[in-house]
């Protein structure tokens, strides 16, 4: 299968790169193959869409690029830095400062009100609270959420979960955020918020977005989309290339 | 705002704010907390109850042995006074006893330093510990070493070079056997000690003897309980003379004793009086062949019981009785004292019995009743912290993809765990010494106050909350290196 690649809109610095990445389960006797040499770059700042249909290897994919799993062979690099080489501490560090992650279930801590949420990854950065407090009230207002800040997540609907999961997300100023289907539990009208936050995060604050989903709103506010089939990229493209075939890739997909 | 990225290693989260964080989610799950520490402070609250058992028990026994000793000074000394006894009840004596009265008498009758008194008492020490040795195997056993001998017998026995080389080579056989000494020392004690210990008893056996006969020319033929009813005086006076060492501070107490004893005794033969025994019949509504002495106490027990005794023994006595004149001198106060000294020796010697019965079966299945409890518990807690990790995977997933270091989730876990130990032991603890001693309250009464080991039930609460800990600590090691290395891509996983 060829793997057609582009360039970004603006070239920028190299913020993750895979190389030959593979990834094999073993399941009793039988081996499955999640990933089959997926070679990628993704760029400083951009904001790329992930596609592909479930057991595509997507969320494999993610957990590589996120540092959350290692790899059968082949590399991540993450600004140069091979994911393979750090200690489990430095991981550690990586996770809580370099990358935000979202997740498509909030996965708040139950327990904890918005603002401590947030405040969490501070804290294991070794923020000392007071700062922390303060930060944290500064993310959640860009998350328009200041006024619910002592909230616990049972009482907030899913859009205003997700609007904290991403200022819990961005709590140590990470460089990339990675988004797993962050609207499908969503409806229109709060999928259309959480959408305009991370529209809003990349363009202000230049953070890189990567986001798997199967929202065709979000294809038309990134800069790439790329498709991933059977543990492969299928295809990657810029958007107003894409734009040409939306027809059938709305039927596709929409 | 894009930082370079420049990787560190991930500080560590102090172990305070692990802390607060962990009371943070338990204060989210009660409930399940709360199922938790029940499960420890049941285990905990059995391991206290058993314990104050224990405890009371052992000192329950100390003190009623000595109380009972006390009640029974005057038919003690009595008995003491007219019987010389066997080498076995001497050597008894020499062991155990009044150490003291033993050391005084053997001085006097058979004139020996301080040196001798107490190297027979260690002899005579070791002597009874062999006994009680014997004592304690099966019948099997013990035939097959010393065959059907006892007490002082069976070291007399045990002179006959044939019946010594026997015994060890019996002993040598039975392999879970072990001898209360080193077989050397045994042999030596067979063959060269107990003869001499043997001879030295004897002697003291004599000279009681001899003092005994003085005593009975003393009293021409009198009762020697009516004598002790005079102890404080010149009888006292006469039995030290001869050669016991009477105590002085205790000869009112003898004497008070004593006369109640005589009083007892004769308040006793009125039952063979047809009136007193048809009144009594008919007052508890019974044949008059089934009256018996308990009976006839538990009537005088009561003020109007004793009145009413009173007044069939005064129109059934007869002139020719020869206790009439004690009779007459008493009173309903006096009868309610012999009769409350009475039941109180009766309820000690239950109290006694009980203790020795409950004190052996307690201690054959302590060891096993404190390791299942034990094993029980830290099951049931290894099962709630596996289940608290199970239902939180999400949760500890997501703190790793959040920056936590597995020592801090390690740490949170056995944290939660001791909490929970810690509540629990302290809830187990009081649980268990309330009803343990609610129970030794009905098994003993008032009797528990006056034997109330304060000092080791408080030791032993402090020791059940530190056990409740720990077993949670134990119990709390896998599931916490699960939490801990759980991958933190679980996180992503759609339910």
């Amino acid at each position: 299968m060829s793997v057609s690649t582009s360039s970004p809109t603006a070239v920028g610095r190299v913020i993750i790169r895979t190389v030959n990445l593979r990834k094999q389960y073993l399941r009793g006797k039988v081996i499955t193959e999640a990933l089959r040499g997926t070679d990628v770059e993704i760029y400083a700042g951009e904001f790329i869409c992930v596609m592909g249909p479930s057991g595509s290897g997507k969320s494999t994919f993610f957990n590589m690029i996120g540092g959350l799993d290692s790899p059968s062979s082949g590399r991540v690099f993450i600004d140069e830095v091979d994911v393979a080489q750090l200690t489990a501490v430095e991981l550690a560090f990586l996770r809580c400062r370099k990358i935000g992650y979202i997740f498509q279930s909030y996965n708040l801590i139950p327990y904890m009100t918005a603002l401590e949420n947030v405040t969490t990854p501070m804290a294991f950065g070794g923020v000392a609270a007071d700062e922390a407090r303060r930060r944290g009230m500064e993310l959640l207002e860009i998350v328009g959420l200041k006024e619910r800040w002592f909230h616990r997540p049972i009482e907030m609907s899913g859009g205003q979960q997700q609007r904290v999961a991403i200022a819990r997300a961005m709590a140590n100023q990470p460089s990339i955020l990675l988004c797993d289907e962050p609207t499908a539990n969503l409806d229109l009208r709060t999928g259309q918020e959480v959408l305009e936050i991370l529209q809003r995060l990349n363009r202000e604050r230049g953070v890189t977005i990567i986001c798997a989903t199967h929202d065709h709103r979000m294809m038309n506010i990134c800069d790439r989309l790329m498709w991933i089939r059977d543990g492969r990229i299928e295809k990657i493209a810029r958007r107003d290339e894409v734009k040409i075939q939306i027809g059938s890739i709305g039927g596709r997909y929409g | 705002m894009i930082k370079t990225i420049d990787i560190k290693p991930q500080p560590r989260l102090s172990l305070s704010r692990l802390f607060n964080l962990t009371l943070h989610g338990l204060r989210y799950r009660l409930f399940r907390s709360a199922v938790t520490v029940v499960v420890i402070a049941v285990a905990i609250s059995f391991l206290m109850n058993v314990f104050v058992q224990q405890q009371v028990c052992a000192r329950a026994m100390v003190r009623c042995q000595q109380e009972a000793r006390h009640m029974r000074l005057a038919a003690a000394w009595a008995a003491r006074l007219q019987d010389a006894g066997t080498i076995d009840s001497i050597l008894q004596d020499a062991a155990s006893g009044d150490a003291a009265i033993f050391a005084a008498e053997a001085r006097h009758f058979a004139g020996w330093d301080d040196a001798a008194v107490s190297e027979m008492q260690r002899d005579a020490t070791r002597a009874v510990g062999f006994l009680a040795f014997l004592d304690d195997l099966d019948y099997g056993r013990r035939r097959r070493l010393v065959g059907d001998r006892h007490g002082a017998e069976v070291f007399d026995g045990l002179q006959e070079k044939a019946n010594r080389d026997r015994f060890f080579a019996a002993a040598a056989e039975m392999k879970s056997v072990r001898l209360p000494m080193p077989a050397d020392e045994l042999a030596e004690f067979f063959a060269q000690r107990w003869p001499a210990l043997r001879a030295r008893l004897e002697e003291v056996r004599v000279g009681r003897q001899q003092a005994i006969a003085r005593l009975q020319s003393y009293l021409k033929g009198g009762s020697v309980l009516e004598a002790l009813g005079k102890a404080a005086g010149e009888f006292g006076e006469e039995v030290r003379r001869a050669g016991f060492a009477f105590p002085a501070a205790d000869a009112p107490t003898i004497a008070r004793q004593a006369t109640a004893m005589a009083d007892a005794a004769a308040v006793e033969t009125t039952l063979a009086w047809p009136g007193v025994r048809q009144a009594l019949a008919a007052r508890l509504g019974i044949m008059p062949s089934g009256v018996n002495t308990d009976h006839l106490w538990d009537v005088l027990n009561s003020a109007e019981g004793a009145a009413w005794y009173l007044r069939k023994v005064q129109a059934a006595a007869e002139a020719g009785d020869p206790h009439a004149a004690r009779l007459r001198a008493l009173d309903v106060n006096r009868l309610l004292d012999i009769a409350g000294d009475r039941s109180r020796m009766r309820r000690l010697a239950e109290i006694e019995r009980h203790l020795v019965g409950a004190g052996r079966a307690l201690a054959e299945r302590l060891g096993w009743l404190l390791l299942v409890s034990l094993i029980l518990c830290t099951v049931g807690i290894a099962n709630a912290m596996l289940m608290s990790v199970t239902e939180r995977f999400r949760e500890i997933a997501t703190l790793k993809c959040l920056g936590a270091l597995d020592m801090s989730i390690l740490w949170m876990f056995v944290f939660e765990a001791c909490l929970l130990g810690a509540v629990g032991g302290v809830l187990g603890a009081a649980l268990g010494l309330m009803l343990g001693l609610w129970r030794m309250l009905f098994a003993f009464g008032d009797f528990l106050f006056a034997a109330f080991p304060a000092g080791q039930l408080a030791a032993g609460a402090a020791a059940a909350v530190a056990a409740g800990v720990a077993l949670a600590a134990i119990a709390s090691v896998y599931p916490s290196l699960k939490a801990a290395r759980l991958a933190p891509m679980e996180a992503m996983r759609i339910e």
